[in-house]
């Protein structure tokens, strides 16, 4: 088996499923609702690259969506009552510090990573829900709104964000030393610190920078709706594991990369955009989603002991 | 270091113990209301369905899993006893049909996690995922009311002046201690959780009794289910989701550690107690829901971080 097989076998399940789609519902093909796939698979890669680091470390961060929740309802707060700069600026620093705050629990703790991210998942919600007290803030400036509904030559900003994120994620894990540190703590966590990597900064880092990215796809989803209200991201974390499990990151850590997540994004969001035009109902594509998560992870771990045994 | 006794015994104690006795003080000065008999008892109902969901997550916790699942798997099961309990099914048949559900669900989740390997939380996540679709489906998003006095008599009924849910926890307290302490099973999933290599070497069966700990845990949520559907009188699809999270820290705080297969379950009980006072005490005070969740939060985290240092 070379190494491609898995980025042809998933190109193919996108081709699969748009094949079938076209046939099923010719509207698929249209210009108008790729783009809306292509906005749509932004915003899940957007969501997930913070939790696809964090898994890459050998941890996970469960409280991304809650941590999108607080900083994005923050972020809402201050734009209608402070300047454009400060509101976003505060927004990624709170991001940034509930990431922080996973990370040391993880690292100095030494609290398994589910478990400090779980309880950091209903913290910052509850802390979303007493700074908006439970009610919905919209109607943002215009030049807040770019970020969601705007067009850079043509092509939806949100896009255009995710295709830089990528570049600047790939970059970081391929070629620099952090990168490299994250991959090392990933595969072998003992191995890692024996071999003289700072294991604890760098899973600090990587919860850190997982809370602002977090925040930063926070910014572009306000931007898209308009609105903010404290449950903003609570039916993220399903898709994003998704997209992360069916991109082929292995949830064991340490391996996989920003383009499995990239792809894992697209299959999901032509799914989900297969589902709405076939007329299922949002009740059955949370089931749908959730087999999904299951059978992915299951069928990677099969490949995976394949492998091994051969 | 030489210590008293006396010091020893209360550093034995679980974190929860402390923040039961803290929590008894501070409520009886902050509420007139507490210390009223229908106060507890209605406390006792609300601990007692925790309590039965702590149950199985020691369980689990102590093989070294997580189930992310139990609170929507609960509000499926409420969703089909509603269900049924409308097409004229007897009391016992509905439990019967919700246990079932709990225990096929819990072993779903054992045979991924058990024969296949995949990391626990991300399969109960999504079981749990699945789980809550389901409810949602058959409850077509609203939640179903209107059932017999009979069917109402599971929670508010009581023998011998002591509440049914009550004397139901105490049977699977009864079940869940023999099993633990008394049975070859009990010393497998201790062992499990301290040294599964190990286990596995000796020539146990590790998958099988994986799979029997999370189906136990599904059955014993199946009966949650059906004591909180009957207190409620109705039955919610979503009206359960994150209950998990509050058996978690139940357990947590009860003292079963995540990694070294210690713990047990009459710590998870105090815990569960710790829980369900917390609860009723924000309620007591007017504290909204998300609010309080925020606290079991900081209460968590609060437990671990003492643990630690304890075990330091």
């Amino acid at each position: 088996m070379n190494r491609y097989a898995p980025i042809i076998m998933r190109l193919g399940i996108v081709l699969g499923i748009g094949v079938f789609l076209t046939i099923v519902r010719p509207e698929f093909l249209t210009m108008n609702n790729l783009i809306n796939v292509a906005r749509q698979s932004s915003l899940l890669f957007l969501v997930s690259v913070g939790l696809t680091i964090t898994i890459l470390g050998a941890g996970i961060d469960l409280s991304f969506g809650s941590v999108l929740t607080l900083s994005a309802c923050i972020l809402g707060t201050l734009l209608k009552t402070d300047s454009f700069f400060l509101a976003i600026l505060a927004g990624l620093a709170v991001g940034a510090c509930c990431g922080f705050v996973n990370g040391a629990l993880v690292a100095f703790i030494g609290l398994p990573p589910f478990m400090a991210t779980y309880g950091m998942l209903w913290i910052a919600q509850g802390l979303a829900i007493m700074f908006t007290k439970s009610e919905i803030i919209y109607g943002f400036p215009d030049n807040f709104r770019i970020f969601g509904v705007g067009y850079l030559i043509g092509i939806p900003v949100p896009i255009i964000i995710a295709i830089i994120l990528f570049g600047v994620l790939y970059f970081m894990l391929i070629h620099t030393v952090l990168g490299r540190h994250i991959y090392s703590v990933g595969a072998n966590l003992q191995v890692a610190r024996l071999s003289g990597i700072p294991v604890k900064r760098t899973q600090i880092i990587t919860y850190t920078l997982s809370g602002f990215l977090s925040a930063c796809a926070g910014i572009v989803y306000v931007s898209r709706m308009n609105a903010v209200e404290p449950a903003i991201g609570d039916s993220l974390l399903l898709p994003a594991l998704g997209a992360v499990a069916i991109g082929g990151v292995s949830l064991f850590g340490g391996e996989g990369g920003i383009g499995n997540t990239f792809m894992g994004a697209i299959i999901m969001s032509f799914v989900i955009n297969g589902m709405n035009l076939i007329g299922m109902t949002s009740n059955w594509q949370s089931f749908t989603i959730g087999a999904m998560v299951v059978f992915s992870v299951l069928i990677d771990q099969l490949r995976a002991e394949k492998f091994q045994t051969l | 270091m030489n210590q008293l006794p006396f010091v020893k015994t209360i550093k034995s104690f679980p974190s929860a113990a402390f923040a039961l006795v803290f929590l008894l003080i501070i409520l009886s000065f902050l509420s007139d209301f507490f210390w009223t008999a229908e106060n507890f008892i209605n406390l006792g109902t609300q601990a007692s369905v925790l309590a039965m969901i702590s149950l199985g997550m020691t369980l689990i916790i102590l093989t070294e899993g997580i189930d992310l699942s139990p609170g929507a798997l609960m509000g499926l099961c409420g969703v089909v006893i509603a269900v049924y309990l409308h097409k004229g099914m007897e009391i016992f048949g509905v439990a019967l049909l919700s246990i079932g559900i709990g225990m096929a669900v819990g072993i779903v989740n054992g045979l991924f996690i058990g024969k296949f390997k995949l990391p626990p939380f991300v399969v109960t996540l999504g079981t749990g995922g699945m789980c809550e679709g389901l409810a949602l489906v058959i409850a077509e998003d609203s939640s179903i009311s209107g059932f017999s006095e009979s069917f109402k008599f599971i929670a508010y009924g009581s023998i011998f002046n002591i509440p049914c849910p009550v004397i139901i926890l105490v049977f699977l307290v009864l079940f869940t201690y023999l099993l633990l302490d008394h049975t070859r099973f009990g010393t497998y999933i201790y062992s499990i959780g301290g040294n599964e290599e190990a286990v596995k070497l000796s020539g146990v069966n590790v998958v099988i009794y994986k799979i029997l700990v999370y189906g136990i845990a599904g059955g014993f949520a199946g009966i949650g289910a059906l004591v909180m559907t009957s207190r409620m009188t109705a039955a919610h699809p979503t009206a359960t989701i994150g209950y998990e999270f509050e058996a978690i820290v139940a357990v947590v705080l009860g003292g079963t550690s995540f990694i070294l297969g210690k713990g047990n379950i009459f710590g998870s009980l105090i815990g569960a107690a710790t829980i369900a006072l917390l609860r009723n005490g924000m309620n007591l005070l007017g504290v909204p829901t998300a609010m309080q969740l925020a606290c079991v939060g900081v209460f968590l985290m609060l437990a671990i971080i003492y643990d630690s240092i304890k075990s330091d």
